[in-house]
Order: C-alpha cells, then sequence, then structure tokens
C-alpha cells in the first residue's frame, strides 16, 4: 500500500501538489501530460525530494528509473549485490532476465541494461515497486518482452507498484488501475472493465 | 582471430612508441642542425658536449643528492597542496557556502603570475623551503579546482539510486566514488606532481638553493656552461616523465572497468 495524505510540494514558485491524497493498491499506471508531476508523485514517495505532509509506504522501496542508473565500474552482478542481493538470489534473477552477470555496463545494449534495471528491482523481493517510464524508448517487439518479463517476475513477487507512463497501452498490458493526474490531482480513475486504451485516450487528448 | 589480435598489438606499438621516438628523434636532429649552423658551443653546444655533461653528471654524487633534495621538496609540496586542496575541494563541494567564500581566494592564487609568487617567497623564506612554498601555493588552487570539478561530474542518479535502496554510504565510497574518481585522481596528480617538480627547480633556481637540480642549473647559467645547463634541464625532463609515467602505471588497475 502507497498512501499519501495532504501531501504539497513545490519548486520554487511553481506548485506541484497543494493537499493531495490518495490511496495506492496493486499495481497502478499514473498518467498525465508531461510536467504535470508524475515523476515528482514517485520521488516524493522514494523519499528524494523534500516535501509538507505524509507520506505511507508497505515494505521496502525498490525504484526503476527511466534511466538504468548502473554503476558503470560494477560488473551486472556487482550492480545487484551492491543492493543487498545475495549472491544466488541476484544469479538466479540475472538468468531470469536473460543477461550475463560478468558483463560491465558499457558492454549492455539498451534492452539489456533496462533488464538489469529490472532484476535489481525485483532482487529485493516484496515491499513496494516505483517505475518511471521503464519501458520508453524501447522498439514494440522489446516493449512487449519487457512487460511480458515484468507481469511473470511481478507475479512471484507481489506488493505494490506505483507505475509512471505515457502510454495507454502500457497502462492497460501492465495495470490493474489508472490514474490520471493534472494540476496536483486525480482527475479519472479507472480499473476493472473502465480500464482500456479508449476510455484513457478520450481524457489523455483534452488535457 | 589470432592475426586480427596481432594486427592490433602492431597498431598500438606502433603508436605507442615508436610515434614518440620518431618525434625525439626528429627533435635532435633538428637541435644537431641548428648547433651545426649555429657552430657556437656557448649558445648552442653539440650533442656530443650535452651527452658528455649529462655522462659527467650521472657519475658525480652531488648530481643524486642534488636529485633527491629536488625530489623531496616536489613530494613535500605535491602531498602538502593535494592534501590541503583535496580536504578544501572536498568539503567546498558539499557546503556551496564554503566554495563562495572560498571563491576569491582561489582566482587569485590561479591568476597570480607564477614569477610573481617565486620572487616574493625567495624574498620571505629561507632557500630551503621557498620552493616548496612556491610550488604548494601553485599547485594547491589547481589541485581544489580538479578536486570540485571532479566531484561534481559524479552521477547525481546514482547518489539517488544508493539512498533509494538505501546502500550503506561506505559502500558507495568504495564501491562507486572512489573507483570512479582514483583514475582522474592519477591523472591529475602525474600532471600536477610533474609540474611540482618544475616549480621548484624554478624556485631552487632563483633562491639559489643548495643541493637542489635548481641551484645547480643557476650555477651552470652563471659559469656559462650551457653544455651542464642542457644536460641539466634534460635530466629534469626525464625525471618528470618517469614520475608521470610511475604515477599513471600505479593505477592501472584501478581503470580496469575502463
Amino acid at each position: 500500500m502507497i498512501e499519501f495524505k495532504d501531501v504539497k510540494k513545490s519548486f520554487g514558485d511553481k506548485t506541484v501538489y497543494d493537499g493531495f491524497s490518495a490511496r495506492f493498491e496493486g499495481i497502478t499506471a499514473v498518467l498525465g501530460r508531461s510536467g504535470c508531476g508524475k515523476t515528482t508523485l514517485l520521488n516524493i514517495a522514494a523519499g528524494l525530494v523534500d516535501y509538507e505532509g505524509e507520506v505511507k509506504i508497505t515494505g521496502e522501496v525498490s525504484y526503476i528509473f527511466q534511466q538504468p542508473r548502473l554503476i558503470k565500474n560494477l560488473t551486472v552482478l556487482e550492480n545487484l549485490l551492491l543492493v543487498g542481493a545475495g549472491k544466488e538470489q541476484a544469479e538466479s534473477m540475472l538468468a531470469e532476465v536473460g543477461v550475463d552477470g560478468n558483463l560491465y555496463p558499457k558492454e549492455l545494449s539498451g534492452g539489456m541494461a533496462d533488464r538489469v534495471s529490472l532484476a535489481r528491482a525485483f532482487v529485493r523481493g516484496g515491499g513496494t515497486l516505483l517505475m518511471d517510464e521503464p519501458f520508453r524508448g524501447l522498439d514494440i517487439g522489446l516493449k512487449t518482452r519487457m512487460t511480458d518479463l515484468f507481469g511473470r517476475l511481478q507475479r512471484d513477487r507481489g506488493g505494490d507498484v506505483l507505475f509512471v507512463t505515457h502510454s495507454p497501452y502500457e497502462a492497460c498490458a501492465v495495470a490493474d488501475r489508472a490514474v490520471i493526474l493534472d494540476e496536483g490531482k486525480i482527475i479519472a480513475d479507472f480499473s476493472g472493465e473502465k480500464l482500456n486504451e479508449k476510455n484513457l485516450i478520450e481524457i489523455l487528448k483534452t488535457l | 582471430m589470432k592475426n586480427k589480435s596481432d594486427k592490433k598489438l602492431v597498431k598500438s606499438a606502433v603508436i605507442n612508441l615508436l610515434f614518440p621516438l620518431v618525434t625525439v628523434l626528429v627533435m635532435i636532429a633538428v637541435y644537431a642542425i641548428a648547433a651545426a649552423v649555429v657552430g657556437e658551443s656557448l649558445v648552442m653546444p653539440k650533442i656530443s658536449e650535452i651527452v658528455f655533461a649529462v655522462g659527467a653528471l650521472l657519475k658525480s654524487a652531488d648530481f643524486y643528492k642534488s636529485l633527491a633534495f629536488t625530489l623531496l621538496r616536489s613530494l613535500g609540496a605535491f602531498a602538502a597542496a593535494f592534501v590541503v586542496g583535496g580536504a578544501l575541494g572536498i568539503a567546498a563541494s558539499r557546503l556551496k557556502l564554503l566554495q563562495k567564500a572560498l571563491a576569491p581566494l582561489m582566482t587569485f592564487l590561479r591568476s597570480v603570475p607564477t614569477m610573481a609568487v617565486i620572487f616574493l617567497l625567495t624574498l620571505w623564506f629561507r632557500s630551503i623551503f621557498a620552493p616548496v612554498i612556491v610550488a604548494f601555493t601553485v599547485l594547491m588552487p589547481i589541485i581544489y579546482s580538479q578536486t570540485t570539478a571532479m566531484l561534481s561530474s559524479l552521477d547525481d542518479g546514482i547518489f539517488e539510486m544508493c539512498k533509494v535502496y538505501k546502500v550503506p554510504k561506505k559502500k558507495v565510497l568504495t564501491k562507486f566514488v572512489l573507483p570512479q574518481t582514483l583514475p582522474q585522481i592519477a591523472d591529475f596528480s602525474a600532471g600536477n606532481l610533474s609540474f611540482g617538480v618544475k616549480l621548484v627547480i624554478a624556485g631552487e633556481a632563483l633562491a639559489q638553493t643548495a643541493d637542489s637540480l635548481g641551484g645547480t642549473l643557476n650555477l651552470a647559467n652563471i659559469y656559462i656552461d650551457t653544455a651542464r645547463l642542457f644536460a641539466v634541464t634534460l635530466l629534469a625532463v626525464t625525471v618528470c616523465f618517469i614520475v608521470e609515467v610511475a604515477v599513471r602505471a600505479a593505477a592501472l588497475p584501478a581503470r580496469r572497468w575502463q
């Protein structure tokens, strides 16, 4: 569970959130136009920015950033060990995502680096996962493989996921709830049968 | 496959050994021609005279004593500048107020003409200390700037990732900060140490420091012993080169990931 209570956040004169409250469980996609505060919401949840108000999160936080953020002087395996994974656990996770643990980040393609970032987040087990457009910039084939991989790993892992995306397709493929943000508020909230690309696009094109 | 790696090895040997060797040979040839054209040993001694003077220096115990003291002063100045400049650089990258407070001092130290520093410090301090203080005064602001630039070039995104995943600070330092900065520190240090030797020699020459390469240069200048002047210069250049190569070689294991 991820719960925001009366959260306020400004950057200089620009107010992004002024008393934002919401509660997320399961896999929730967050959509909205660029600059509406989607990444800021994840950064607040991760404790990476100062804010007013209260945020409650179940378990440990893992974060899949827009860029893989791998340490280039460490091998892929060492990157996973750094976040507290056991060696066997890290090796088994790397086998799952299909990346050789002895490689250095500079030897990875973009897709492989994204899979390592995914492995690093999932190797910590349950808890809360934050994802900031992790499939951005991937071609459709790779995107499909990545969303499938995410689905498979998430089934084993469990826990809650807050997932920022610009893509209604990804939201429907990955999430079981989708909210649309605008001016620091949730202006639309879809789940179950109402969560489909048509409904999301209809709202998004009015922003 | 083997053929390809052999070709790579030959190419690397040509680039790293042959090209610099050819450059040195061309420089020697140009000098030999110029010396023959001038035809005056007091202005441009012949190569053979310089080689003879180098041999004489290498046989003299005084030269090794001078070399040892000059290197010791250079190392001392560099070590002090490294500690002070590095510590101030680290502190200033964490405290922006300190960075602002130090900015005028560092700008002053960086822009003041080196010769003015040498003249003043040789007036103020004893001849054995003046060259050390000269080198420290010039090197410290350089190392300070290199440290702040190096630390600000570290990826903030990695620090955020480490914060989210609760990576202990000690591990952040040993697994990320040090490995990524050590190659740069080695590069800077090789250049700074070699520059420090040059500064110390300049300071010694002007302060007429006893038992020093600078002092030896100064005496050769006073006695218009041009061949000896060239020989000391040549040996000083060789020492700087060896110092640079040694520091870079020592840092090679830290570059494995690059």
